[in-house]
Parts: structure tokens; C-alpha cells; sequence
């Protein structure tokens, strides 16, 4: 972005929107900074940093307690936030260490999640929903916007204003796992998995997300999650799941792991998460 | 625009551009404190905390910093004052080249702001985001521990790490058990206090032996600027280095006219517009070993980022645009990457220029073919019982060293070109630069300020020729700094080898013969392909010195990014083959491992049977052990492990535990090679100036070579001012490599302190203390003693010599090389979790147990280990230079090349274990590079020990892991 020529603070809303509306002018919204200064394509004439509008900052629990979060928060803010579910808070801290937390805000984590796959892991799980603000208002899930794209397809010159969670439920668990070539590094393959259970203590909903096991940083395992669905959350669905998820995932090699390897962990990992999820449950 | 920052609590306004980087603003205003270490600001050297936060400025927009309050180090504490943070990384030796300290210092003041009382979990998390490739983290950690506790207003002990023990306390040898699982958060245990076991008859002395603060601690404490890069020079151009996309090409057209016409360029320099000198860019002795296959730009290129051609221009911005602006049309050509490929037959032929002399076999890629042995083959052989055979294979690694390599160059007023930059070998660089760029070495003054860490990879000269280039080009100061990226595929790295051992063994577990076959890969470039592999055959057959040994080696070109020196330099790549495969031959005997490795490892009086024929590069010289406390390193460290109560007691389920240990022997300086000079003089306060060549690259060497003066002279650490290294200014050193400092510089000390000595002990006692012998006069707390008990202080003599009676400068020099190469020696240890089902490796604790003779500075000493502790993990464990199918890396830049950060260390330990080496200054050897020679085999062998399976290959990444796992099940073990 060498050839970016001017910098913008807007203080409103409108003010971006004025901002963006320029003909001929290829504009970036800055939200953060550590991932999008790095990746910004070369020909960024104008830098729009979002960052001082307040309701971009934000952090609001809605009035059932289901986390609000403004796109422009960074990852630090979110990690001590009280309302921050512990499932993305263990993502964050895995995956980020703080001074790099301090400039990374949510949507940019969102808006590049081949560099922040956990974090988008857990977001997924968690059944994350953006609310968009530009170029039109509207709301999308997460798990939508990332189908079938290793980037989410972020409109140009779009504004996410907010990252939505659904608040907790009764009877709900969580759990992860995942393998690293060290503890805090990147996972080769991660899983993590939020569910809901019935009074009866069957699942009555599963949101399971897997890193590494698809050429998309983070996807939802809708297979896996729908063999768990209406089941006790036994060693056999557990096992179900595992099959389920073993015909669904398609990976990519790198250089961290092969594809076999990969294939080879989906379900050992997500056995974990779930059996996470189930020691949590007699916590 | 302008922008305005409270910035260290002062209101200021800048003039930025809007894509400009806080980072640069900072440097520009002074704060030279801020450090480059990344363009992503993964190495968090560029942090500062902006309103209390820390942030990375190398990856936010100055811009955005506007109207905040911005901190850096240079508004710490109270002006001119210490902050108690670095009082404490002062103290505890937390500071090794200094150049993330900074960093370091901000993350902790921003965690002590907001928790005053941390745990060691907190401080570990917080200074997680500051990469440090020195201390292992270990000091680092006790030091924001230790400013808490002084900032909460107690009182706490003075710093004495260090615990002089015989025998050693038995709380030594408790070790908090961990749980089970892969939290290394709370868990972390950092034992404070590193032990030095000192036998009886090594002497207590005044100043060696004591952990003095390093000499330089001050000023890299408060980010002082006294790095390479943190000058400012009128005029100053900055350079920028096209490299090669491909990974073997000829370059049919290269046309610049464009860059040279973008505004703000002043020079752009191709293969057209140079000299064609050959050299090698190893820094090495001269003459340098054959062949010169390198020319400052060629027509050309070899590996993905090669050189192509270099820019000068006004601005970083204008010099990176003007490398867009070259069109280079490449004839690509047939590649070859593996060393086994290249030695074929009808392989690509890399280095088929007619004017390079001095290769092996051209047509088939082998720069070098060494064959060695001694001893009589035929009867040992037939005293062999049993013969073992084993393949291994080590995998290329980087440096990393977190100041990339950055040089400065510009003409003096006497038209000399000076070259400022960061190189652990200023003397062989400017004798090599010389007839590179034209000028006698007369005409050339290279000076070393600080170093930001080196490990090897600056012991060649890689920018100073372009850089120098540009200056006599444009007439004006250039600065040239490596990427990161190039920092990857342009510098150096370890050579990756395919090493095989056959060994011949006696019922009763007696080595009788030994062979070592090695196919090592020196990339596109021969540099230190030749001596590195001579130094793994002379480590990989010494250890355990069989009577009869040979080596041979092929040295292969490939098309890779070119290997050179690396701390260790061949050893731990021939200690991990050497020492699993001793290991499988002591499994296959059933002898308890550690009892065959000692009936067999070389002992004091022993000759080292391939001294001789395996020199560096060249022969070498008879050389015999005359010290060795490896016995008692492995005691210790097993007692220190609990190795009897864990080993062999994996556990069964998912999670096994396993412990395992390998034994290492190095080397102090190489043999009959490297010299070392220092010149000592007296001041008229009876202080004195040590100037020497040796090049402390952050290992402390000067504060060690100091403590040898004050020693000899008898006063206190402070009253030696110490300068390295400058070709002008101070006498000629080989250079900071091969562990070679404290033994061979050090000697240098030695000697030139002795002289200075005899000169005051005899004008003391003709002038000062008449009637007295000068013979027997003492040098001691600042004063010359008699027997019977007259003194005159050095204060007295300096000011009687230089001014009022028989008058002369009281100095002297002196050089120092040595026909032997004592080995230091040392056992290390390691405890991992193995998870059954993915392959994933949790370091639980690493122990070394070190016989470095004695410790010059045990504090600076542990640092040495505990850092080269970490590099030698990041080599077994994580760290691995990948590729793809074209030669293009696909990992140049941090966290995708994993190097160990602070909140996932295993718990560190290191002992000492003191020797009187009868050759070394004060009982000394060497001990930079050893920790980093052993941790790999030991890791291979406590996965052993918790799986079973053996890995002879590295790293352990848990793939690989997991397919030996899947292997074992394959094969029904």
C-alpha cells in the first residue's frame, strides 16, 4: 500500500460512508492493523481506520447476555470481556499473543482466517453471526459467509459492524482439541464444538468446527454434527460423529501436515472436543 | 500529513506519510530503542505501549497512533535513572545482544502496571509476544519477577544466582512433578538458581568465577542507540535486493533503465555494471578454502533468492518500487533439490561457470569429496563381534537471530570507505571485501558495534559487498538491511546432511571401529560446506574415539538456499546420528545405555584418534583430553532427572512419558587456526583500556574477557573499559565462531594482562616500593603489595610512569593460538509427554550438565546455555526451512517458522560442572556452542523411551511421530 495517500479518522458512520463513496479511489477500512496492513493489496490510495467510532468498539452484551461484540474490537478486549464465551477466549489466547491481541481486531481475524483459523474455529462453533453495515444493512452467519471460500467473501468496501453469539443456554457444553507442533503454535488440525443438550440429556444441538481438514481455514462439520443429533452423548455417538466427520472432510496439504495425516486426526480430535464437552457436563 | 503522539509524555507533532509505519516515525524521532525485526511484527522487537498497551508499531500506522500516548524505552523511568525493570534484567543477566530487550522491558512494565503481582504464568504470557532467539527466556522471566517484587516495595536478596556446591544440596534434585496433559501454563517451573559444582582444588579468585552484570548491560538495558542501524547519516540512501524467483535460471536480459529513471533512485547496480571477482562468502581464515564460486552479481542465479541486482534511492519506499521497475528474463532452468538427485548422473549441473576453480566433481555436484581414517582397519574390524549400521537424516534450519544482517557504508574524510555493520568477523571481512570492490584493505575500516544475535549466520560476508558497491557507485551513505524473508532464502542456515554410521562392537560392548558416511547439502554455494562436514566427522567419530575411525564425505550443490555457519556448526547434526545409534546398539546389546556410552566415551589422557586427520578444513594437529568432567555431568544429571525412578516407565494410555539423555563433546576455538590479540594500557586513575578483535555478538564475551584482565590486574570489573571491535582501532581477531572466544581471545588477554602486570610490579618496585622484587609484588583491590606489606596503588604507578619519572606508557599486547582445542563436554537431558494418537511431543524439562573448565561468568555462562538450550529444541522439535516442488520456501517469516515462545518452554536447567583445563585462561574451555549439540538425541531418546519407536530423523513434528507410531502398530510392536 505504498501508494496510499491519505488517512481518515471518521468520528460517525455517515462520515465513513462519505469516505467510501469517492470515485476512483480504492479505499481500505482499517479496523485493526496487524494482519491488514500486511496483507493490503498495493494499490490502496486511502486508509479509512474505523477504530474511534464507538459503536465499532464496542463491547455490549444484548440483554439475554449473548455477546455483541464491535468489529473493531481487538482480540485483547474481547479475551477480558465478561461476556466473552471461554471457548473463543481459549482460541484467542492459544492462537495470539498480546501485544499482537492489542492490534488485531475482531474483524480482521474474520476478515483473514488462514492467519487466525482457531480463533474462526471457535467463532463457527459458536454459531457467530456478523451484522453488516455497508454497503447494504444485513446480517449474515458466519458459517455462511465462510462456505466454499478459503477467504470469507467480504463485500467490497464492506463494513462489518458487529460479531453476534448467541447467548448461553441451559444445559449447553463446549469443548476443543487439537494438535500443534508446540503448545502455542498454530494447530495442523483443531476441533471445537458447542452443544446443547435436552433435559433428558440428549443433543439437542451441535455445532461442531474443525481447522486444517478443508482448503477453508475453519468450517462447520454439519455431518458430524447432525450423526450427534438426538443422541445421548455416549462413546457410540461420539464414535458416529467421528465416522460421520471422517467422510466429509476433504484436506489440503502443507507443510505442517499431509492430507492422510490430516484425514487421520479429524476424528481423533473431535472425539476430543466432545469428550471435553461431556467431562465438562459432570463438572 | 501531521500527526501529533504523546510521546513519552511529551506532546510532539511529526510530518508522516499516510502508509507510514509507526515503527519508522519512532526511529526517525530518536527512539532508536524500537527494533525491526519483522515486516509482520511477529518478533515483537518493534513493540511499544501505546495509552499503557503494547503493540507491535511494525504493523500499525503512525497515523493511527495519532493523538495517543505512545511509550517507548526511552521513557522509562526517571531521566537518567534505571527503571527497577531494568535494574532487574541488569541483574540477572537477562540481557544477552540486547536488541529485544527493549521489547521485553515495555511488555513487562505494561503487565506490572495493571498486575503488580504476577505469577510466573502471567509474565511467561505476557512477554510471549517478544521473540527471543538468546536467553531461552529463563533470565527474562526472573527479572520481571524480581522488578515486581522491588515495584511492591520488598526488600529482596541481592542477585547471587548461583549456588558454588559440594556436594550438592539435595533440594537440587527436587523437581516439582507436572500434570498430566498439554496446559504449559501454570505448571512452569524456572529454577532460579544455576549450580556450579567446583571441585576443591579450583582456586576461588577475585573476579573469574563471580557472575559480574555484563559490561555493556547499561546501555542495552536503557535502548541506548548502539546498534548497527541506529545512527543517522546525512545523505543516507537506503538499499534494497532484487532476488531470484527461480530456483536455477540464467539471466538472458536484465534491463534497469526504468528503475534508474524512477525519481529518488541513484543507483541500480546488475551483474552488467561489476567486476566479476570470484570469492567465497564464508568468513573464514585466510586463505579461504576453495572453491570461489560466488561473484558479487552474476548473470546467474541459483536458489529462489539469489542476488540480481541491488538499489539505492532515497527512500526504503523509492528503492523497493525502483526493484518492481527491473525486468529481468530469465532462461529458467532445470532444478535439482535433493542431495541424492544432484549426485546422479545427467543431474543439473549448478556451477557450470568455466572460472571456478577448486570443485570436486562439477559434473555431478560434488564440491567436495573428503576421505579420512586412522587405526588399522583390518584388525579391529576382526575384533568387532557385532557391527551396526543406521541411517540419519537432519534437515536445514535458520538462525533467525532476531537483528537481521544490516550493514552501513560511506566515505570517511580521508576518502576511506567505512563499513558499519553487523558481523561476528570484521577482520575476514575486510580483508575479503577488498579486492570485491576494488580498494586495498588499507583504504577499508569495518567496525562491529553491538550485535542483535548472529549464531553463525553472520560469520559470512553477505551485504557488505553490495552495500559498499552502492556508496563508491552514488558517493554517498548507504544502509542495507535484509528482509525477513531474505533473511530466509538469502542468508544461511545449518546444512542438511544424510549422515551413516557403521560400527563395530565387542560382545562385552567395547567400540572397536567406527565409520561415518555423510552426503551433506551446501545448497547453491560451496562457502562453509567443506569445513562444516570436516567438523561433523571429527565430533560424530570423537566422542567416543575408536581406534579405528573413517570418515567420508560427499558435499553436494543443490539448488537450495545456501547453508553456512551455524552455532554448532556440524556437531549437532553428527551427535544426533552419533548418539541414537549408540543407543540402538546398546538396546541391541542390552546394556544399560548410559553404562555403555561411558565404558566407551573419550577420557582424560586419551588422543583423539582423528585430530589429525580431520583438521577444519585443512589437516589438523594431535590433540589428547586433558580435562573432562563428563562422568560427573551425567551423574548429576541423572540424579537431577530422577532417572531411575522414570525411565522405562512410560505409563500406558493415550499420554505416555519417557526421559532420555545424550552426551556431546565440542571444541574451544579450532586447532592451530584461530588467533586472537588484545593491547592493554594504563590510565592515570590506574583504569585501563582493553581494546581486542573478538566480537561479542551478545554472548557476553566482553564482560568475560574484561573479568580476565581485572583478574590479572587486580582491580575491580569497572575499572577496565573495554572496546571490540574495529579494524582501525583494535588488534586483529579471527572472529566470534567456533567457541573460540573465551579460549583463545581470552588467552590473548591473559597474556597482554601478565605483561601489563610485569611492566607495573617492576616500575613499582624500582621507583615506588624500593628495596622490593618486582617478582614478588601483588596486584590486588587497586594496588601493588609487597611482602611486607608496603603498597602503592595503580593510581600512583600510572600517574609516576606516564608523568613524572623515567616516563612510558605502561601497555602491552599480545596474541594467543592454540595447538589444541579442548573439548568442553556435557550431558543433557529430556523429559516429553507422546500422545499415542497424534504424535505430538511436549518438552516437559531439559537439563544440561556442562563441564566448560571453569566459569569465567556463570551467569553470562548459563545464559549461554539456556539460550543455545532453546535453538537446539527449536532444531529437534519444530523449527524446518520447507519447500516446495519449485525451491520456493514456503515458511519465510515467524510463527510459520516456529521458534519457541515464552509461554511454551519447557522448565530449563543447567549445571556446571568445573574443570582446571590446564590450557584454557584461568582452567576455561568453551562453552557457546555445546548446548545446542545434545538436546536432539536426548529428545529422540526419551520418545524412545515412551514409545518404543525410534525417529532418526529430524524434527519430531508430530506427523512424523505419528507415522513411526503407526509404523510400530504396522509391524506389531
Amino acid at each position: 500500500m505504498r501508494k496510499a495517500g491519505a488517512y481518515y479518522r471518521p468520528q460517525t458512520i455517515d462520515e465513513i460512508v462519505r469516505l467510501i463513496a469517492q470515485p476512483y479511489v480504492t479505499t481500505m477500512l482499517l479496523s485493526g492493523g496487524a494482519i491488514q496492513l500486511v496483507r493490503a493489496s498495493e494499490d490502496i490510495e486511502a486508509v479509512v481506520d474505523v477504530q474511534a467510532i464507538p459503536e465499532l468498539a464496542r463491547i455490549a452484551p444484548a440483554s439475554d447476555g449473548a455477546p455483541r461484540i464491535g468489529a473493531a474490537a481487538s482480540l485483547e478486549a474481547v479475551l477480558r470481556d465478561a461476556s466473552t464465551p471461554p471457548l473463543l477466549r481459549e482460541a484467542i489466547r492459544r492462537s495470539v499473543p498480546w501485544n499482537r491481541r492489542n492490534a488485531i481486531s475482531i474483524a480482521e481475524a474474520i476478515e483473514y482466517p488462514d492467519e487466525l483459523p482457531e480463533v474462526n474455529g471457535a467463532l463457527l462453533a459458536l454459531g457467530a453471526t456478523l451484522t453488516f453495515l455497508l454497503p447494504e444493512e444485513r446480517q449474515i452467519s458466519l458459517a455462511a459467509l465462510a462456505a466454499d471460500s478459503a477467504q470469507p467473501k467480504l463485500p467490497r468496501k464492506g463494513l462489518i459492524a458487529r460479531v453476534e453469539l448467541p447467548a448461553p443456554m441451559p444445559r449447553q457444553t463446549w469443548g476443543s482439541a487439537h494438535v500443534a507442533r508446540t503448545p502455542a503454535d498454530i494447530a495442523i488440525v483443531s476441533a471445537w464444538a458447542v452443544l446443547t443438550l435436552d433435559a433428558a440429556g440428549r443433543v439437542a444441538h451441535a455445532s461442531l468446527a474443525l481447522t486444517g481438514v478443508w482448503s477453508e481455514p475453519a468450517r462447520l462439520a454439519v455431518g458430524a454434527a447432525a450423526a450427534l443429533a438426538g443422541a445421548a452423548l455416549d462413546d457410540a455417538s461420539i464414535a458416529a460423529a467421528g465416522r460421520a466427520l471422517e467422510s466429509e472432510v476433504a484436506p489440503v496439504a502443507d507443510y505442517r501436515g499431509s492430507v492422510e495425516y490430516r484425514r487421520a486426526m479429524a476424528p481423533v480430535l473431535l472425539r476430543r472436543a466432545l469428550l471435553a464437552c461431556r467431562s465438562r457436563l459432570s463438572e | 500529513m501531521d500527526i501529533t503522539l504523546i510521546l513519552n509524555g511529551q506532546k510532539k507533532t511529526f510530518s508522516v506519510h499516510a502508509a507510514e509505519r509507526l515503527l519508522t516515525v519512532l526511529r526517525r524521532a530518536g527512539c532508536t530503542s524500537v527494533k525491526f525485526g519483522d515486516e509482520q511484527g511477529r518478533s515483537g522487537a518493534c513493540t511499544v505501549l501505546l495509552d499503557g498497551k503494547p503493540v507491535n508499531s511494525s504493523v500499525m500506522l503512525a497515523a493511527q497512533a495519532h493523538g495517543h500516548r505512545v511509550t517507548t524505552l526511552e521513557g522509562l523511568g526517571e531521566p537518567g535513572a534505571v527503571h527497577p525493570l531494568q535494574q532487574a534484567f541488569i541483574e540477572t543477566g537477562a540481557i544477552q545482544s540486547g536488541y529485544n530487550t527493549p521489547a521485553q522491558i515495555l511488555v513487562a512494565k505494561a503487565l506490572l502496571d495493571e498486575n503488580p503481582n504476577p505469577t510466573e504464568a502471567d509474565v511467561r504470557e505476557a512477554l510471549a509476544g517478544v521473540l527471543d532467539r538468546e536467553t531461552g527466556y529463563v533470565k527474562p522471566v526472573q527479572a520481571v519477577l524480581r522488578a515486581a517484587a522491588v515495584l511492591r516495595g520488598e526488600s529482596v536478596e541481592p542477585f547471587t544466582p548461583l549456588e558454588r556446591a559440594i556436594p550438592i544440596p539435595e533440594s537440587f534434585f527436587e523437581f516439582p512433578e507436572r500434570p498430566e496433559g498439554f496446559d504449559p501454563g501454570p505448571a512452569i517451573q524456572t529454577r532460579t538458581r544455576p549450580v556450579v559444582v567446583t571441585p576443591p582444588e579450583i582456586a576461588t579468585r577475585q573476579i573469574v568465577g563471580r557472575p559480574e552484570p555484563k559490561v555493556d548491560a547499561v546501555k542495552l538495558a536503557m535502548g541506548r542507540p548502539v546498534f548497527t542501524d541506529d545512527i543517522e547519516m546525512r545523505g543516507l540512501l537506503y538499499a534494497a535486493m532484487l532476488t531470484s524467483p527461480h530456483a536455477h535460471a540464467r539471466i538472458r536480459h536484465i534491463d534497469a533503465s526504468a528503475a534508474r529513471a524512477l525519481p529518488g533512485v541513484h543507483a541500480v547496480l546488475t551483474h552488467h555494471d561489476l567486476p566479476r571477482v570470484k570469492y567465497a562468502s564464508g568468513g573464514q581464515t585466510y586463505p579461504n578454502p576453495l572453491p570461489y564460486d560466488q561473484v558479487s552479481l552474476d548473470d546467474k542465479v541459483r536458489h529462489v533468492g539469489d542476488r540480481v541486482a541491488v538499489v539505492a534511492a532515497e527512500t526504503p519506499e523509492i528503492a523497493r518500487e525502483a526493484l518492481q521497475l527491473i525486468e529481468v528474463e530469465y532462461e529458467v532452468l532445470p532444478a535439482v533439490f535433493d542431495p541424492e538427485e544432484a549426485v546422479e548422473p545427467g543431474a543439473p549441473v549448478i556451477h557450470d561457470e568455466p572460472d571456478t576453480e577448486g570443485i570436486y566433481d562439477r559434473q555431478r555436484n560434488i564440491v567436495h569429496h573428503v576421505e579420512a581414517h586412522e587405526g588399522d582397519a583390518e584388525a579391529q574390524w576382526a575384533k568387532a563381534d557385532l557391527i551396526f549400521e543406521g541411517e540419519y537424516r537432519v534437515h536445514q534450519v535458520q538462525q533467525a537471530s532476531i537483528e537481521p544482517h544490516v550493514c552501513i557504508t560511506y566515505w570517511d574524510e580521508d576518502d576511506r570507505l567505512v563499513v558499519r555493520t553487523s558481523t561476528q568477523v570484521p577482520f575476514h571481512t575486510r580483508r575479503m571485501l577488498a579486492p570485491l570492490i576494488g580498494l586495498p584493505v588499507r583504504r577499508i575500516r569495518v567496525i562491529k558495534p553491538r550485535i542483535g544475535g548472529g549464531f553463525g549466520g553472520k560469520q559470512e560476508m553477505l551485504v557488505e559487498d553490495l552495500c559498499a558497491h552502492l556508496t563508491i557507485a552514488t558517493g554517498r551513505p548507504v544502509r542495507f538491511e535484509y528482509t525477513r524473508e531474505q533473511e530466509f532464502t538469502s542468508a544461511r542456515s545449518r546444512h542438511p546432511q544424510i549422515l551413516r554410521f557403521k560400527t563395530g562392537v565387542t560382545r562385552e560392548g567395547q567400540v572397536v571401529a567406527a565409520e561415518l558416511y555423510i552426503l551433506a547439502n551446501t545448497g547453491a554455494y560451496g562457502t562453509h560446506g567443506l569445513t562444516v562436514q570436516m567438523v561433523s566427522g571429527f565430533r560424530g567419530l570423537t566422542t567416543y574415539n575408536a581406534p579405528y575411525s573413517r570418515f567420508v564425505c560427499d558435499v553436494a550443490y543443490t539448488n537450495l538456499p545456501t547453508p553456512g555457519a551455524y552455532r554448532g556448526y556440524g556437531a549437532p547434526q553428527a551427535l544426533f546420528a552419533l548418539e541414537v545409534h549408540m543407543e540402538e546398539i546398546a538396546d541391541a546389546l542390552g546394556m544399560d545405555v548410559v553404562e555403555f556410552k561411558r565404558k566407551n566415551w573419550i577420557k582424560v589422557g586419551d588422543s583423539m584418534v582423528m585430530a589429525r586427520a580431520l583438521g577444519e578444513g585443512r589437516e589438523g594437529f594431535e590433540q589428547q583430553v586433558r580435562s573432562s568432567a563428563l562422568d560427573e555431568c551425567v551423574d548429576i544429571g541423572l540424579r537431577t532427572m530422577q532417572w531411575s525412578q522414570k525411565r522405562g516407565r512410560p505409563g500406558d494410555g493415550p499420554i505416555r512419558r519417557g526421559v532420555g539423555m545424550a552426551v556431546a563433546m565440542h571444541g574451544s576455538g579450532i586447532a592451530g587456526l584461530d588467533m586472537g590479540a588484545a593491547a592493554i594500557k594504563i590510565n592515570d586513575d590506574g583504569s585501563f583500556n582493553l581494546t581486542v578483535g573478538a566480537t561479542d555478538l551478545g554472548t557476553g564475551s566482553d564482560t568475560v574477557l574484561a573479568q580476565i584482565a581485572a583478574e590479572v590486574l587486580g582491580v575491580p570489573l569497572e575499572d577496565i573499559l573495554i572496546y571490540s571491535s574495529d579494524t582501525d582501532m583494535t588488534p586483529f581477531d579471527t572472529g566470534a565462531y567456533a567457541s573460540s572466544t573465551t579460549y583463545i581471545s581470552g588467552g590473548a588477554v591473559f597474556k597482554a594482562a601478565m605483561e601489563v602486570r610485569r611492566q607495573i610490579c617492576e616500575h613499582a618496585a624500582r621507583y615506588l616500593l624500593p628495596g622490593a622484587r618486582p617478582d614478588e609484588l601483588d596486584l590486588l583491590d587497586k594496588e601493588v603489595i609487597a611482602p611486607d606489606g608496603r603498597s602503592v596503588s595503580l593510581e600512583r604507578v600510572a600517574l609516576h610512569s606516564l608523568h613524572q619519572e623515567d616516563q612510558k606508557q605502561i601497555m602491552a599486547s599480545a596474541s594467543h593460538m592454540s595447538y589444541e582445542s579442548p573439548p568442553p563436554f556435557a550431558a543433557q537431558f529430556a523429559e516429553v509427554l507422546v500422545d499415542m494418537e497424534t504424535g505430538q511431543v511436549t518438552v516437559q524439562r531439559l537439563v544440561t550438565a556442562v563441564d566448560c573448565g571453569v566459569t569465567i561468568n556463570p551467569i553470562t555462562a548459563s545464559g549461554q546455555v539456556e539460550g543455545g538450550m532453546v535453538q537446539a529444541l527449536g532444531y529437534a522439535h519444530c523449527e524446518e526451512m520447507a519447500y516446495d516442488g519449485a525451491g520456493v520456501l514456503l515458511n519465510p517469516r515467524f510463527d510459520d517458522y516456529r521458534i519457541y515462545r515464552a509461554n511454551e518452554m519447557p522448565a530449563l536447567e543447567v549445571i556446571f560442572v568445573e574443570t582446571n583445563e590446564p590450557s584454557g585462561p584461568f582452567g576455561a574451555k568453551a562453552v557457546a556452542e555445546i548446548p545446542k549439540d545434545a538436546i536432539a538425541p536426548a529428545l529422540a531418546s526419551a520418545i524412545h523411551d515412551a514409545t518404543g519407536v525410534w525417529i532418526r530423523e529430524l524434527p519430531f513434528t508430530p506427523e512424523r511421530v505419528w507415522r513411526a507410531l503407526q509404523g510400530q502398530k504396522g509391524s506389531g510392536g
